[in-house]
């Protein structure tokens, strides 16, 4: 395996430990770590395609909103919703044509 | 600092600073933890302390509550078969009890010398286990990252009113 490769490889062979673990978890954790798992893989997948050279302006706004709202989950649920509601909306004014 | 200054200023840091933590400072921190209370005196936490960045990278694999990545990690276990000898079927919850004043013990030692830090209760207890090579009476109660905080949280608002009650609950 290339260098590259293997880097690719390590990188994806965390965001699947965090998956699975994240599966196993959830039958004893709260509900509301669903949907913080989600997006956290999500902005993992997006920092990846980032350090392997893929430039994409409208994936850098979703991973820089998640960051700057998912520990909201540990302060006020109502806004985190809120929160998720509202950037499945954005994701409309993100799509190309 | 002072005690009360302390217990209100510390935070639960999520991120941080690319600094090491000396395993000098992680002996103390651990020095502070076991002078906690202690039901019946067992005695019966143990303290694996991980500061090696492939562990460090494993541990958070299996621990979905770890966001970044911490310099060191605490993990607070108890030894429940000592646990059950010394205080019988009380001896599990004492243990679990014993575990987490012994953590605030550290978080506060911890915040005493500029260190940040998290508990972390989001981990797959058994592939933990497997992961540190903890025998099966050796259980982790929590986890506790920490290095120097790359940046402080606000803190959440504390409920004091509905949460008290003068001798009876009513």
């Amino acid at each position: 395996m290339s260098s590259m490769n293997e880097h690719l490889e390590s990188d994806f062979w965390n965001i699947i430990c965090f998956l699975v673990v994240s599966a196993a978890n959830l039958e004893w954790e709260k509900k509301e770590y669903g949907p913080l798992r989600l997006l956290e893989v999500a902005t993992r997948l997006i920092k990846v395609l980032r350090d392997h050279g893929l430039v994409s302006k409208r994936l850098d706004v979703v991973q820089k909103r998640i960051n700057e709202n998912k520990y909201l989950i540990m302060t006020d649920e109502s806004h985190f919703n809120q929160f998720l509601q509202s950037l499945a909306l954005e994701l409309v004014d993100l799509m190309e044509d | 600092m002072d005690l009360i200054e302390a217990i209100k200023t510390r935070r639960s840091i999520r991120t941080f600073a690319d600094t090491a933590v000396e395993k000098e400072s992680l002996l103390e921190l651990v020095n502070a933890g076991v002078w906690a209370p202690s039901a019946g005196n067992m005695q019966v936490w143990r303290f694996i302390i991980i500061t090696d960045s492939n562990q460090i990278e494993k541990i958070k694999n299996l621990s979905p509550g770890i966001f970044s990545k911490p310099k060191a990690v605490i993990a607070v276990c108890s030894d429940f078969d000592e646990a059950t000898k010394k205080s019988g079927l009380q001896g599990e919850r004492f243990a679990i009890i014993d575990a987490s004043m012994a953590a605030e013990n550290i978080l506060l030692a911890a915040h005493d010398k500029g260190l940040g830090t998290c508990i972390i209760g989001s981990f797959h207890e058994l592939a933990l286990q497997k992961l540190l090579k903890l025998p099966p009476n050796i259980k982790p109660i929590l986890l506790i990252i920490l290095g120097f905080p790359a940046e402080v949280p606000k803190p959440p608002k504390r409920k004091f009113e509905d949460i008290i009650w003068w001798e009876v609950f009513k």
